[in-house]
């Protein structure tokens, strides 16, 4: 288990925190947030290579404040892996064996055989590390992290400079791990797909400050606030007012109004609609027929086309600015092209009221 | 107006290059050439000769070895920790190169001769640093300790602090950190540091004319057979240190230093 009780870290000008998080044995922990959120400072505090201002650190309910990094038998895996150049990789997978009591050089080497074997890297074992993948150093970097029988694994953007092939595949790898060996991961990403296939738990940083914690899904689908949604991906946060006498009723800017799924407090309310939530037709639908008795249905004009993957996002003008995400050949069945008139759907459950405040 | 194209400017990189190795070179093979073989062979069979250049060679060695202990453990502190002061301790250990030599060599006398605030405490315990091998070793140390210090922070410098966290995380205790994994990632620039160190040692005059006269190393020798003699006295040993040392360099350099990689290497 890895717990972080009010935790305080200063760089220079920099303050993050207080952040509270835990993540339980076996379980997965994502913290997600942009750049220079501060997400790598509490990591490095959680090894011991950073001290805390402020606040506790707990690893298996050892309080690990005061420890040294070699007291508190955590892994802990670089964006690069990070192996020693000057070690092959059997040397780099070796390295921690005598604290993990490994004695014997033949005890050893069985040792660096079985972990190698583990993470699919036992034909690498006489190569130095110059000559590895992205995705080979970053196994390696697994193996030789759990040689030393760390109570609790931290990442650091270890899936960032690994090619999508490789991705996936280390993505099985430290799940895997984590499940079959009951380890705490706490996995630090600015990647939100990694993140919603990866976390368990889930916490978003932004600029120094923890956000949100929770599953990923309900990050997504409720964040708590403006940053989050945004940094989440959901592109459409609307600012509008509660309409005077209709509780589920919020007017935009642009003169537009929403229908939401439950009863709000009078006065400003901000909006999130997820982007893949928001459908298009290039006419009104007949309501009825097409079940649409709870959905916002507003005409709009497109603005923007982008394709992304196997999706086309649309900007439409409803005249205020909605992004949809659809699947690349719904879009084309539609035939859209810029100054195409189209009708805006939001289904009211897919509205998103952020707290006040 | 001259439009520089980049045949043009690596020409005049060329040109300004050469000039610089015929500078430097030139003093030194016509010092060379002039003594002849004869002369050289003559040289190294006289005596004071002899033990003047084994003096000024092992007595580098000696000072070195001491800046290895004592500066290569500041030098990593420099190169890894931030603290009040940092840039004062910096400038504070540069200081012997701007000294003037001889200066160096007053400023010590007045701290380890005789009368000296160290020296008074030690004589009496049969320790003087004054026309003594130690007086030399003290010179040469502290003339060329910065080269050892400047070059070895750099090359600690260069190592990724996040090797030792790693290193750390896998059970390694700070020293342990250090003797794995920095040192074994910096330890050819550590030892172009001690190289630099021992050739600026070799080539002491200053301080250790001041301090230690007698017995000579293979500078003052030199200046004293100049003085003594003309110029023609003087090559002999002259040219037979520039020959060690050119050795040495050349050779450590060849043999223990990788060659700079190119862009197409690291490819």
């Amino acid at each position: 288990m890895i717990g972080l009780s009010g935790i305080e870290i200063q760089a220079g000008g920099f303050r993050v925190g207080p952040v509270d998080l835990e993540v339980q044995d076996g379980e997965y922990g994502v913290l997600l947030g942009p750049s220079g959120a501060g997400k790598s400072l509490v990591l490095e505090a959680v090894a011991g290579v950073r001290r805390v201002a402020a606040g506790a650190i707990r690893v298996d309910d050892e309080d690990v404040t005061a420890l040294t990094p070699e007291k508190r038998h955590v892994g802990l895996v670089f964006q690069d892996g990070l192996l020693f150049p000057h070690l092959s990789v059997a040397g780099n997978v070796a390295y921690g064996l005598r604290r993990a009591g490994v004695a014997g050089r033949a005890a050893r080497a069985a040792e660096v055989e079985r972990l190698a074997d583990a993470v699919g890297a036992t034909a690498l074992l006489k190569r130095k590390p110059a000559t590895l993948s992205g995705g080979e150093r970053q196994r390696v970097a697994v193996a030789r992290a759990l040689a030393a029988r760390p109570r609790a694994l931290l990442l650091d953007e270890p899936l960032s400079a690994v090619d999508a092939e490789a991705r996936e595949g280390l993505q099985e790898l430290l799940r895997r791990v984590s499940h079959e060996q009951g380890l705490s991961v706490l996995h630090v990403t600015h990647d939100r797909a990694e993140a919603s296939a990866l976390a368990d738990t889930c916490a978003v940083l932004v600029g120094g400050r923890l956000l949100q914690t929770g599953p990923p899904r309900k990050i997504l689908m409720a964040p708590a606030d403006e940053a989050v949604a945004r940094f989440v991906g959901a592109r459409n946060v609307l600012h509008g007012v509660r309409d005077a006498s209709d509780a589920r009723l919020v007017h935009l800017p642009g003169g537009a109004a929403l229908r939401i799924a439950h009863d709000i407090p009078a006065g400003p309310a901000d909006l999130v609609v997820r982007p893949e939530d928001v459908r298009l037709w290039r006419a009104r639908p007949p309501a009825a027929a097409a079940g649409l008795d709870d959905v916002t249905v507003l005409p709009g004009n497109v603005v923007g086309l982008s394709l992304q993957g196997g999706f086309v996002l649309i900007r439409v003008e409803v005249p205020d600015a909605l992004d949809a995400l659809l699947p690349a050949r719904d879009a084309d069945a539609l035939g859209l092209t810029l100054g195409a008139a189209v009708d805006v759907g939001v289904p009211a459950g897919a509205v998103h009221v952020l707290p006040p405040g | 107006m001259i439009r520089f194209r980049p045949s043009l400017f690596w020409a005049l990189c060329a040109v300004a290059g050469a000039l610089l190795l015929a500078f430097v070179l030139l003093p030194a093979a016509s010092m060379i050439v002039g003594a002849g073989a004869g002369l050289l062979g003559e040289a190294l069979r006289q005596d004071d000769v002899r033990r003047s250049l084994w003096l000024t060679v092992s007595a580098a060695v000696i000072a070195t070895v001491i800046g290895f202990v004592v500066g290569v453990p500041l030098a990593y502190v420099l190169a890894r920790k931030e603290f009040p002061g940092k840039r004062l301790v910096e400038g504070v250990i540069d200081l012997p190169i701007v000294f003037p030599h001889t200066a160096a060599g007053v400023a010590l006398l007045t701290v380890w001769g005789r009368d000296g605030v160290v020296g008074r405490v030690l004589a009496p315990l049969g320790i003087t640093f004054t026309e003594t091998v130690a007086g030399i070793v003290l010179a040469m140390l502290f003339v060329s300790l910065p080269f050892l210090v400047d070059t070895a922070r750099e090359a600690f410098a260069m190592v990724d602090p996040r090797y030792e966290h790693v290193a750390r995380t896998l059970g390694s205790s700070p020293g342990g950190a250090f003797a794995r994994v920095t040192f074994p990632q910096a330890w050819r620039g550590v030892l172009a540091g001690g190289v630099l160190m021992w050739g600026r040692g070799i080539s002491e005059f200053g301080a250790v004319v001041i301090l230690a006269y007698n017995p000579k190393v293979i500078s003052v020798l030199t200046y004293e057979r100049f003085e003594g003699f003309g110029l023609r006295a003087a090559q002999p040993p002259a040219v037979l240190i520039v020959i060690v040392a050119f050795v040495v360099f050349v050779g450590l350099r060849t043999l223990l230093l990788p060659r700079r990689r190119s862009r197409k290497d690291a490819a």
